[in-house]
C-alpha cells in the first residue's frame, strides 16, 4: 500500500494511471482510467490488455521492463495506451500513460474529454496539432480551388480578348478592302471624266458607275457604323405595338420586283392566328433583321421560290416569332454556316460583287436578333436550299386579345363602355390579317365594325341609307383601290369620316387620297393606341 | 490576430450578404490581400478596420456586428475539426466556459504565437460568473455573442447579462451566465 500523498500525486499526475498487486489483479484507477474501462477493478492484467512492446506474456516479463516506453492494447478493441510500468511499493506496481493517438479522429471517440488528460500530458496536444494540420490543409485546398478558379477565369478573358484582337484585325482588313473597291472605281472614273475625247454617251455611262458605287459605298459606311454601334451596344430598342405578319408583308412588297426580276417567287405565309397577336418590339430592327434575310435569299435562289413563313407560340403573356425565310437557292455546306455571321464572310463578298450588298447583312443581324430577344437559326443543305429563321420573344401588346377573332361579317362590340361604344366603323380591308387584328381592336373599344373586303363591295353598301360614322379605308386593294372607293362613295352622297390606311408613305399618293375625300391618311402598321386616337377622331394625339 | 479570425468575417459577410458585398467591405477596410492565411499572423489592426466596414457599409452598430461575428465564430469553428475540440472541452455550456482557458493553451499549440484572452468562472446564485480579461479593446459584445453561440451548439438557452466593464472603470469585463435546456420556459 502506497502512502496517501503519492497516492494523490499520482492520481492527479497521471488520470490514467492503473494499479496491480502481486497477483496481477487491478485493484485501482485513476478517474480518466475509470472511464475507458470502468468494470476492470478486480480483473487480471492480461484479462484486461495484451502488453504489446516490449511483448510480456507474464508477470515477470512485466517486471524485467520497467521504466520502458510500454504499449498495451486493450483487449477486443482497437484502442491502445502508452506509458510505463513502474514499482510503487513492495509487491504493487502501476501503469502511468495515456491513450495513444492514432489518427487524427481517434482521440475523440474515446469516451473521455480534454478535461481528462493531465495539463503536463503532451497526448491531447498532439491531437490538436494534428487537427490543426488538417484545418491547414482544408485552407490550403480551398485557397489553391480559390487560386485555380482565378487562373481559369483569367485565362478565358485572354483568350477571348486574343480572339476579339484576331477578329478586328480580319475586320479592318476586310474593311479597308470593301471600301477600297467602290472607292477605285469611283476615282478612276472620276479621272477618265477628265479625259478629252469622252463622248457624252460615254460620260454619262462613267457617271453612272461613279454613282452606283458612291452608293455602294455609302451603303458600306452605314452598316459598319450600324454594326459598330451594336457592337459598342449602343444600340436600343425602340418598343411599340408591333404586328409582325404587316412587317413582313411590307418586306416582301419591298423586294418583290426583285424576286419577279429574278423569274422566283417570293410569298408571305401566317401560320395560326397567334402570329397576328400585336406584341411589344421594335419594327424597324425586325424589318431590318428582315430585309437581310430575305434579300439574301432571294440574291443566292435562281429557280424556284423563297418562302417567307410567320409562326408564334403564346404562353402566358408572352409570345415567342419565328418568321422562316425558305429559299430553294445554292444551299451551304456545314462549316461555311458559322462563318456566314462574320463581317464580310468569305461566302458573302465574293456574292456582292456580283449581286449587291454590303456584305455585313447577317453581321449585323444576329446581334439584332439577339438584341430582340432571340436569335438566327440556320438550316441548310448543299444544292437543296436555306432556311434561316429569326425567333424572338416578346410581350403580348396591351390586354391580351382572344383569338379566333369575329367572323369577317359584323363582329359584336366586345365593350358597352369603351372609347368607341356606339360607334359603326365600316372597315375596307382585303388581308385577312390586317381585318381581324383592325376589327377585333375597335370591338374591344366597344365599337361595331363592319368589314368590306375590297373597293366594289364597300362602295356598294353606300345605297343613301348607310351611315357609318366611320370608313377606314385600306388603299392598296386588288380591284378599285381605296382611293376609287373612295371617290366612288363621296359620289354616291357620303358626307361622313374616311382615313385611309396605308402601307406606303408615298406623298403622291397620300395627295390623291386626299383629294379623293379622305379625311386623313395613315401609315401602316399603326399601333392600337393610334388607332383609337383616329377613330375618336383626335389625330392630335398620335404619337 | 491569426488569418483564421479574418477569413470567419469573411466567410460571415459571405454568406450573409453575397461575396461583392465582401470586396466592397473589404476595400473599405482597405484591406488588398486576395485571401487571408488560417495560420499567418495579421494586425489586430486588419481586424477591427474589417469589422468597422461591416459596420458602415452595413449601417449596423459595431456592438451588433460583434455579437454576430461571436454567434458565427462557434458555428464556424465548430464546423470543422476544431468543432471537436470544443465538444471534447466540456460537454454544456457551463463546462466549456470553464475550460476556456485550458482550450485556448491547447490551441497556442498549434496557433504558436496566440494571444488568447483569459477566462475565470465561478458558479454564482445558481448560475456562473464569467470573467473575461484581454489586452484588446472593445470586445465585450464579441463574448456575449460567442457565449449565446456555444450555448446554441449544445442545444442549451443562455441568459447573458454584462455586470461589470473594463470601459466603466472595472478591474475586468464580467458576465452572469445562465443556461437551460432550449425549448423549456424560464
Ligand atoms: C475551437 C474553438 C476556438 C478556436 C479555434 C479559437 C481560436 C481563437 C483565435 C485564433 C483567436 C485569435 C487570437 C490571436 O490570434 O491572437 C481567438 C480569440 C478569441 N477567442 Fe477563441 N477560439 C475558439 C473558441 C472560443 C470560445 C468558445 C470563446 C468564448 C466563449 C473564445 C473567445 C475568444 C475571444 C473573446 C477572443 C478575442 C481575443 C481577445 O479577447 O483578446 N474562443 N480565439
Amino acid at each position: 500500500m502506497v502512502n496517501r500523498e503519492a497516492q494523490t500525486l499520482l492520481e492527479t499526475l497521471f488520470p490514467f494511471h492503473f494499479v496491480i498487486n502481486g497477483d496481477g489483479v487491478i485493484v485501482r484507477t485513476g478517474a480518466s482510467m475509470a472511464k475507458v474501462l470502468p468494470d476492470c477493478v478486480g480483473v487480471k492484467l492480461f484479462d484486461v490488455f495484451n502488453v504489446l512492446r516490449p511483448r510480456a506474456d507474464s508477470l515477470a516479463d512485466v517486471r524485467s521492463n520497467f521504466g520502458q516506453l510500454t504499449l498495451l492494447g486493450i483487449r477486443h478493441t482497437e484502442r491502445q495506451m502508452r506509458g510505463q510500468f513502474a514499482e510503487l511499493s513492495a509487491g504493487e506496481f502501476a501503469f502511468v500513460g495515456s491513450p495513444r493517438i492514432v489518427d487524427n479522429t481517434s482521440i475523440w471517440s474515446w469516451p473521455v474529454g480534454l478535461a481528462d488528460f493531465a495539463p503536463h500530458d503532451g497526448s491531447a496536444d498532439y491531437a490538436m496539432v494534428i487537427e490543426a494540420m488538417n484545418t491547414q490543409l482544408q485552407d490550403f485546398e480551398r485557397m489553391v480551388a480559390k487560386l485555380t478558379e482565378q487562373e481559369r477565369v483569367q485565362r478565358g478573358l485572354r483568350v477571348r480578348a486574343e480572339e476579339a484582337n484576331t477578329a478586328k484585325s480580319h475586320f479592318l482588313a476586310n474593311i479597308s478592302h470593301e471600301i477600297r473597291t467602290p472607292m477605285t472605281a469611283i476615282l478612276g472614273f472620276a479621272e477618265l471624266l477628265g479625259d478629252e475625247g469622252v463622248d457624252a454617251a460615254e460620260r454619262s455611262e462613267y457617271i453612272e458607275t461613279i454613282r452606283r458605287n458612291g452608293d455602294h459605298l455609302l451603303a458600306i459606311i452605314n452598316d459598319i457604323l450600324d454594326l459598330a454601334k451594336i457592337e459598342a451596344g449602343g444600340c436600343t430598342l425602340d418598343i411599340a405595338e408591333v404586328v409582325v405578319p404587316d412587317i413582313v408583308r411590307d418586306v416582301v412588297q419591298l423586294l418583290h420586283m426583285r424576286a419577279v426580276a429574278k423569274g422566283i417567287s417570293l410569298v408571305k405565309e401566317v401560320q395560326g392566328d397567334a402570329a397576328m397577336l400585336p406584341i411589344r418590339s421594335d419594327a424597324v430592327r425586325i424589318r431590318q433583321v428582315l430585309l437581310n434575310l430575305v434579300g439574301n435569299a432571294v440574291k443566292f435562289t435562281d429557280n424556284g421560290s423563297v418562302r417567307v413563313v410567320v409562326s408564334a407560340q403564346r404562353s402566358g403573356s408572352r409570345v415567342e416569332t419565328r418568321i422562316a425565310v425558305h429559299d430553294t437557292g445554292c444551299g451551304m455546306s456545314e462549316e461555311t454556316i458559322p462563318k456566314l455571321f462574320e463581317p464580310f464572310s468569305q461566302f458573302d463578298t465574293s456574292y456582292t460583287r456580283k449581286h449587291g450588298g454590303t456584305g455585313l447583312g447577317l453581321a449585323i443581324s444576329r446581334p439584332l436578333a439577339v438584341l430582340l430577344g432571340g436569335r438566327i437559326d440556320v438550316a441548310s443543305e448543299l444544292g437543296r436550299g436555306s432556311v434561316f429563321t429569326l425567333i424572338f420573344e416578346s410581350e403580348v401588346a396591351g390586354p391580351a386579345l382572344v383569338f379566333p377573332v369575329p367572323t369577317p361579317s359584323t363582329p359584336a362590340p366586345r365593350s358597352a363602355n369603351g372609347p368607341l361604344s356606339g360607334k359603326n366603323i365600316l372597315l375596307v380591308e382585303d388581308s385577312i390579317d390586317s381585318q381581324r387584328i383592325l376589327s377585333a381592336l375597335m370591338s374591344l373599344a366597344g365599337a361595331r365594325v363592319d368589314i368590306a373586303s375590297d373597293g366594289l363591295s364597300a362602295v356598294a353598301r353606300f345605297d343613301g341609307v348607310y351611315c357609318p360614322d366611320l370608313v377606314i379605308m385600306d388603299v392598296q386593294m386588288p380591284g378599285i383601290d381605296g382611293i376609287e372607293a373612295t371617290e366612288r362613295i363621296r359620289s354616291r352622297g357620303f358626307r361622313g369620316r374616311i382615313v385611309a390606311l396605308t402601307a406606303a408613305a408615298l406623298s403622291v399618293e397620300r395627295d390623291r387620297a386626299l383629294n379623293a375625300g379622305c379625311e386623313g391618311f395613315y401609315l401602316k402598321p399603326i399601333s392600337r393606341t393610334d388607332l383609337l386616337a383616329i377613330c375618336v377622331g383626335n389625330p392630335a394625339a398620335l404619337g | 490576430m491569426y488569418g483564421m479570425v479574418n477569413q470567419a468575417i469573411e466567410a460571415m459577410v459571405t454568406e450573409k450578404f453575397g461575396a461583392p458585398q465582401w470586396e466592397v467591405i473589404k476595400a473599405r477596410a482597405g484591406v488588398e490581400d486576395p485571401a487571408f492565411v488560417m495560420m499567418k499572423q495579421y494586425p489586430d489592426a486588419v481586424t477591427y478596420a474589417l469589422a468597422t466596414a461591416v459596420a458602415e457599409h452595413m449601417n449596423m452598430p459595431i456592438a451588433d456586428v460583434l455579437h454576430a461575428f461571436g454567434v458565427y465564430w462557434i458555428e464556424f469553428a465548430g464546423k470543422g475539426p476544431w468543432g471537436k475540440l470544443m465538444k471534447a472541452s466540456g460537454s454544456n455550456t457551463y463546462e466549456l466556459l470553464g475550460a476556456l482557458d485550458a482550450m485556448h493553451t491547447r490551441i497556442a499549440v498549434s496557433f504558436p504565437a496566440l494571444e488568447p484572452p483569459s477566462f475565470r468562472v465561478e458558479p454564482r446564485d445558481g448560475g456562473l460568473l464569467l470573467e473575461y480579461r484581454s489586452h484588446r479593446p472593445g470586445l465585450a459584445p464579441f463574448v456575449l455573442g460567442l457565449v449565446q453561440g456555444v450555448g446554441s451548439m449544445y442545444g442549451e438557452h443562455v441568459d447573458i447579462k454584462q455586470i461589470a466593464a473594463k470601459d466603466a472603470g472595472a478591474p475586468c469585463d464580467a458576465f452572469m451566465v445562465r443556461t437551460r435546456p432550449a425549448h423549456t420556459p424560464e
